[in-house]
């Protein structure tokens, strides 16, 4: 009950506070005007030109052949769309898991009154819900600009987008599990930024370093959070749940961490 | 009497800074209990690991009878934090609301419990304000307010009244002294005239220890660390404020002629302080000779002050 109830607070505290709600309005215009200057106008160039054609050129461009896998040309470029950004969002969302409560001194009321690991997994579970509320509004902006540019596909892509919401908050949650970990090593949110994108590049680095060392060993390209990415480019939505649940591994290995860290820091 | 705070060899290290170098004290409940010590002292350290803020190096620290951050003490003890606040942007009362069901209240017990304390701390009309557009006085009322949620055994204050104007301070004063007889106190202060009003207990610390320094006649040499403030050595004491340093000598000259005082010493801040047989009886004849030669006096007072106790009489 703890946890549902700090998960509920850290979502009220994005909806309920003035800069929670500047902070979604900004993305809500910024994700308006992808929809408008980059899904749509690729979604309209697909109809125009033709789905072969568009897919053979995307096939050119990004190695894949995306589009002929979605029931509209939208869907595909929405796909691919937030699948890039959509991590971004989560990581500065989330980026105020804890800090600025640590700075502020609020956590020390919520000590006396919870426990550190309950605080974490409350704070965990409400940006989740935040982002799971970001996927479905902008898996609904395109279904949106389904309707109105293809109607004719319009029930044929509302069946696969509960699995694609699926798979993208999948692939979110190990960003926001990072940003757990950093908000709880930080002191405050700018910090914690700057530490995921540290950690970031060492990660990167370590992973690059270890698949040139253990080329032959597949798994490794799967040690950095958000690898499944590239694999989840070019196949339907169904087919990306797959390597997308590999980014649960990489949500335990960094909420276990960021456990550590809550338990014995001074606050 | 049970006890309320036990240390057994207390430490806390920062780097190799020992902010806690072996507390040794236990602490039974009943009268408020002042915590004070000079700057680095470890005042707020101990505070911090009192409330389970801070984890101890070594040793241990039992609240309540149970072991400092535990589980056990959630609800059971309210704390005003120095300069800790609510989060901005949301208001007071939704605040103090979610905080009262983190302890376990229902939704409408937390309500009723947010109005009680906001009420309580006089602040009622602004809970539906954030915390960022109140004053700094009111907003220590309300993180006093949210110390009272619950039914707390026990309130840890740490510099409740720093940076608090005169107004807020008779507010959170009068909260202390009402609230005295229900619940626990270890406050926290650099404000002595403050603590001799609100409590009649006192922690001295010093460089992390606990410190007997200060200690006089009636104070307590049983090795808990805990002394007798004001209250315990009035008899035979009187100390006299005057209104200008100039009279100061030529006043301790002539009460030291009086037969009613047996020595007059001048304190370092220029207090008189005096030794007398019947208090009464002394406090008429200073009155008197000090009328007599026209020197003002701000006030004249039983026993003598705790500043001048702990820091200006050492020896």
């Amino acid at each position: 009950m703890t946890i549902v109830l700090l998960a509920l607070g850290e979502l009220k505290r994005v909806v309920a506070s003035r800069r929670g709600l500047v902070s979604l309005l900004a993305f809500a215009v910024f994700w308006y005007a992808v929809l408008v200057w980059v899904v749509r106008p690729a979604g309209r160039f697909a109809d125009g030109v033709g789905t072969r054609d568009v897919g053979a050129m995307l096939d050119r461009l990004l190695g894949f052949d995306l589009l002929l896998r979605w029931e509209a040309p939208q869907l595909a470029v929405w796909w691919v769309v937030a699948l890039y950004v959509l991590p971004f969002v989560a990581v500065f969302a989330s980026a105020d898991q804890i800090a600025s409560d640590r700075a502020r001194g609020t956590l020390r009321y919520l000590v006396l009154r919870a426990s550190r690991l309950q605080i974490l997994s409350g704070r965990f579970i409400g940006q989740a819900l935040l982002m799971a509320g970001v996927v479905a509004a902008s898996a609904l902006s395109v279904l949106l600009l389904v309707a109105i540019d293809r109607p004719d596909a319009l029930s044929a892509a509302v069946p696969s987008l509960p699995a694609a919401m699926l798979a993208l908050w999948l692939t979110l949650l190990p960003w926001i599990a990072l940003m757990a970990l950093v908000s709880a090593l930080a002191s405050t949110p700018g910090q914690a930024t700057r530490y995921a994108l540290i950690l970031w590049v060492l990660l990167s680095l370590g992973a690059g370093w270890l698949s040139r060392r253990l080329a032959e060993h597949g798994w490794v390209e799967y040690l950095m959070p958000g690898s499944a990415t590239r694999a989840m480019l070019g196949r339907s939505a169904e087919a990306a749940l797959a390597p997308a649940a590999i980014g649960l591994l990489h949500t335990g290995v960094f909420l276990a961490a960021a456990a550590l860290v809550m338990t014995r820091r001074d606050l | 009497m049970s006890t309320l705070i036990a240390c057994r060899a207390l430490t806390k290290r920062y780097g190799g800074t020992r902010a806690l170098d072996g507390i040794e004290l236990e602490l039974t409940r009943g009268a408020p209990i002042a915590l004070i010590g000079p700057n680095g002292a470890g005042k707020t350290t101990l505070f911090s690991v009192l409330c389970g803020f801070v984890r101890a190096t070594g040793g241990q620290a039992h609240v309540l009878g149970e072991p400092s951050g535990s589980g056990a003490l959630r609800g059971r003890i309210g704390a005003l934090a120095q300069d800790a606040s609510l989060s901005p942007g949301v208001s007071v009362r939704s605040q103090l609301v979610h905080l009262a069901r983190l302890q376990g209240l229902s939704r409408a017990t937390a309500r009723t419990e947010a109005e009680r304390v906001l009420e309580r701390v006089r602040l009622r009309d602004t809970g539906g304000d954030p915390p960022e557009s109140l004053s700094h006085g009111m907003r220590k009322r309300i993180a006093f307010a949210q110390a009272l949620l619950g039914a707390p055994e026990l309130l840890l204050l740490d510099e409740p009244t720093a940076g608090v104007d005169p107004p807020n301070v008779r507010v959170i004063h009068a909260l202390i002294r009402d609230l005295a007889g229900e619940v626990d106190f270890l406050i926290s202060s650099h404000n002595l005239d403050e603590l001799e009003r609100l409590t009649d207990r006192v922690v001295y610390l010093e460089a992390g220890r606990v410190s007997m320094r200060g200690e006089r006649a009636g104070a307590r040499q049983d090795g808990t660390g805990e002394i007798g403030a004001a209250g315990e050595e009035r008899a035979g004491r009187l100390t006299v404020t005057l209104g200008s340093m100039s009279d100061v000598v030529p006043a301790a000259d002539a009460l030291r002629a009086l037969v009613e005082v047996i020595g007059c010493r001048i304190a370092e801040r220029g207090d008189l302080l005096l030794s007398v047989d019947d208090e009464n009886a002394a406090a008429q004849a200073v009155i008197a000779v000090l009328g007599e030669r026209g020197v003002h006096w701000r006030s004249l007072v039983r026993g003598r002050s705790l500043e001048e106790r702990l820091y200006d009489d050492q020896g």
